[in-house]
């Protein structure tokens, strides 16, 4: 058993991350909308650096439904708990003290923060703190996370917090099965009547846990109390245990929270209503869509890449590292892995630092912008028709979007999806056809110096392939659609601090894990070129990439990196493309098909981390013959139509 | 799987048509009406019991804030937006009819 830690639990989007950067002073990813925390993390508490802080995900109710809040009911389960925190939106109080209650009723030593109080203060809301304290027996907290108001009380409140005793009483029926189902659990960090009641409730987690840790004809003992009891009620039992706890909270409320009237809606929320309206949601998303492609295209990738890759290393730091290590050392083999033409420096560094850093750093910065703005789960409904037609909901869109940002990151998204038959879908979706922002970058600066055309073609293609290969997936894979339900965040103004801390977190997580392959696939290409193999490669691809493809020998290297980073691969080709050597049709071709790669190796990992060795290697074994099928058949179709830019 | 299969109601009518159905669903109301929930139709129960979690429980009041493209309801200080095939499956009476046991959400800002 591991020391008892103090545990950050509560629904999501009300703040536990925002708080465990103020209690462990460690940052992870804090945003606006729900399913932000897909895993644990873990810090030292500030004060007592031997005390360990647990922040989990959100989760809704008691039982879970997806993987995400699968994890959370586990981390409840499995560990003793110095304090279990829960956090809660002040201004949705009924909804908070409904999940008290379940936790509460665990007999954890609990303590509730109802954060967001500016916000519930600005709806005209006043709490009666010292009654809540009273009837529920715990410490109750105000906070505004975000600011670390109140977080010296919440410290404070740690030293002496003790485990829950509130107890409800259910009707007879359930206390009768309680009673019965208490004595034949096995000891747990929970209380038993809590367990009990989870138990009742059909939690998948507990179900498993109890498995674990009782014999078959024990847990079928358990299986016959609740049988019994669901056929001597009219209705779910979870209705039931709900209609309980719903009864003394409105009580409970009715005692404790005072409305105040308040003069018509804050902008923010009748702009929140404009970006669903079924009109106006379009024109703002279009707003949105232009400011980040302007933002991230033509200043990132233009302006500031410009900047970097002609100035800065084309005319100053490379000459000068070229000039000087080629003189300084003097066996040509070091030299040239050096700044040879497959130069560490002159090649990987270059394309890291140069052309893919100002593109990856202005995604980050507008991404996050977004997401603290509340604007994403807004996209979700406008967006539901679209992924529909692909047997999936528009909570799919969230981790599609995040997807633009890093793949890899997004794939472990998809925990939020409730059914394992949507995070396939999405998975495969997200490996196949989803650029991420470096590649986006490289992309869109390449294709805009071509055409408008050039850049339709490409991005018509790569959603024609979405939908079509979706829609099939969607039929192939069983398992039925599941509808959308998604809880929308206010609109509120991002914290400059924060997009700032969450766009150098992400770029330390790129640095990481781009550097290094892009180093990697260098120095294969440089080994390969030393040794004079890469000719003898490039003329074993060239029936593939030649002849089917249409692009010229050397493209074979391109492609070589793609099965690394395929924004590597698509870098290589925009040098290609400044020095002349491919043509507007074959731009198109090529970016097309390094589209369609998997997108880097970390992804495969990551892939096989959260679906299994089966599942990826059956994705892999469509997406590379796929990508370049795709990529021949369009360029014999755009040489037939005769399109040259 | 978490969710067990479930059939929802699928109308053939675009929202609008039918206004005074025998059993008004949330999916009859108009955005802008308050409406007091009164049950659940055709939900599994741990779908229920989810709607539930987020305050759409019998007794409770919400405001219908949009239809289009999918239903909108504010519950509290929460916005949740669900498809109109969910809609269909929600009882709900207009806040008028309400009785006194029942509850309401606060006013709106």
């Amino acid at each position: 058993m591991k020391d008892p830690r103090i545990l950050l639990v509560g629904h999501p989007n009300v703040g536990k991350s925002a708080l465990f950067h103020h209690l462990t002073g460690q940052y992870v990813i804090v945003s606006n909308y729900p399913g932000t925390t897909v895993e644990v993390a873990q810090g030292a508490l500030r004060t007592r650096p031997d005390q360990l802080v647990v922040d989990t995900p959100g989760i809704v109710t008691f039982p879970a439904r997806s993987e995400d809040e699968q994890v959370t009911v586990r981390a409840l389960l499995e560990d003793e708990h110095y304090a279990v925190i829960q956090v809660g939106d002040a201004k949705n109080l009924r909804r908070t003290l409904h999940f008290t209650l379940q936790l509460a009723e665990l007999g954890l030593p609990l303590i509730l923060v109802l954060n967001m109080v500016d916000e519930a203060q600005a709806y005209g809301m006043q709490l009666d703190l010292e009654s809540l304290r009273r009837t529920l027996g715990i410490p109750v907290i105000t906070t505004v996370a975000t600011r670390g108001q109140g977080v010296e009380e919440l410290l404070r409140a740690l030293e002496k917090v003790q485990p829950t005793l509130l107890h409800l009483t259910y009707p007879p029926p359930i206390e009768e099965a309680l009673e019965a189902l208490i004595p034949h659990l096995p000891p747990a960090p929970v209380a038993g009547r809590g367990l009990a009641l989870l138990f009742l409730s059909g939690d998948a987690s507990v179900e498993t846990w109890l498995r674990d840790h009782l014999s078959s004809a024990d847990y079928a003992l358990l299986e016959q109390i609740r049988q019994d009891l669901r056929a001597r009620l009219p209705e779910p039992i979870t209705s039931v245990l709900q209609r309980t706890r719903e009864h003394f909270i409105r009580n409970l409320v009715g005692r404790t929270l005072a409305q105040e009237q308040r003069g018509e809606e804050p902008f923010s929320v009748r702009l929140g209503h404009l970006t669903t309206h079924p009109l106006w949601g379009i024109p703002i998303l279009a707003l949105v869509l232009y400011a980040l492609y302007w933002f991230v295209g033509v200043f990132g990738a233009g302006t500031l890449v410009g900047f970097l890759e002609e100035t800065l290393f084309g005319k100053i730091i490379n000459p000068w590292m070229v000039s000087h290590l080629e003189r300084w050392i003097p066996w040509p083999f070091l030299s040239q892995m050096l700044v040879g033409e497959y130069g560490l420096w002159t090649m990987g560094i270059t394309y890291a630092l140069a052309l893919l850093l100002p593109i990856v750093v202005t995604f980050f910065i507008a991404f996050g912008i977004l997401e603290d703005s509340g604007y994403l789960p807004r996209l979700a409904v406008l967006t539901n028709q679209f992924f529909s037609r692909i047997g999936l909901n528009g909570q799919a869109v969230l981790p599609m979007v995040l997807g633009l940002g890093c793949v890899t990151m997004a794939t472990m998204t998809t925990r939020i999806l409730n059914r394992p038959r949507e995070r396939i879908l999405v998975t495969f979706l997200l490996a196949l056809a989803i650029p991420c922002s470096a590649q986006l970058g490289v992309v869109m600066g390449m294709l805009a110096g071509i055409s408008f055309s050039a850049t339709l073609i490409w991005a018509g293609v790569v959603v024609l392939v979405l939908l079509t290969v979706g829609w099939l997936a969607a039929r192939l894979l069983p398992g039925e659609r599941t509808p959308l339900m998604v809880e929308l965040p206010p609109l509120r103004w991002p914290l400059f601090s924060n997009v700032l801390i969450k766009t150098l977190a992400r770029l330390e997580w790129y640095i990481k894990e781009a550097v290094p392959l892009f180093l990697l696939g260098t120095f294969l290409l440089f080994l390969l070129d030393w040794f004079h193999l890469l000719p003898g490669f490039i003329h074993a691809a060239e029936p593939i990439v030649t002849h089917w493809l249409g692009l010229p020998p050397e493209a074979a290297a391109a492609f070589l990196l793609g099965f690394l980073r395929r924004d590597f691969a698509a870098t290589n080709l925009f040098v290609m493309e400044s020095q002349g050597l491919l043509s507007p049709i074959q731009v198109v071709v090529a970016m097309v098909t390094i589209t369609l790669f998997v997108p880097c190796i970390a992804s495969v990992f990551m892939i096989i981390k959260e679906r299994g060795l089966k599942t990826a290697l059956g994705m892999l074994v469509f997406i590379f013959p796929f990508a370049l099928f795709v990529g021949g058949v369009l360029y014999r179709f755009l040489s037939l139509v005769g399109w040259h830019g | 799987m978490l969710i067990p299969r479930f059939r929802l109601h699928r109308g053939r009518h675009r929202h609008g048509q039918g206004r005074h159905p025998a059993r008004p669903t949330l999916w009859h109301a108009s955005p802008g009406q308050e409406v007091t929930i009164v049950g659940f139709e055709a939900l599994p129960p741990d779908f229920q019991h989810y709607l539930q979690a987020y305050g759409l429980m019998p007794g409770r009041t919400v405001r219908v804030l949009a239809q289009r493209p999918v239903t909108i309801v504010q519950v509290e200080h929460t916005e949740l937006a669900f498809e109109p095939q969910i809609a269909r499956c929600i009882l709900v009476s207009p806040v008028s009819e309400k009785t006194p046991s029942e509850e309401t959400n606060p006013p709106t800002p």
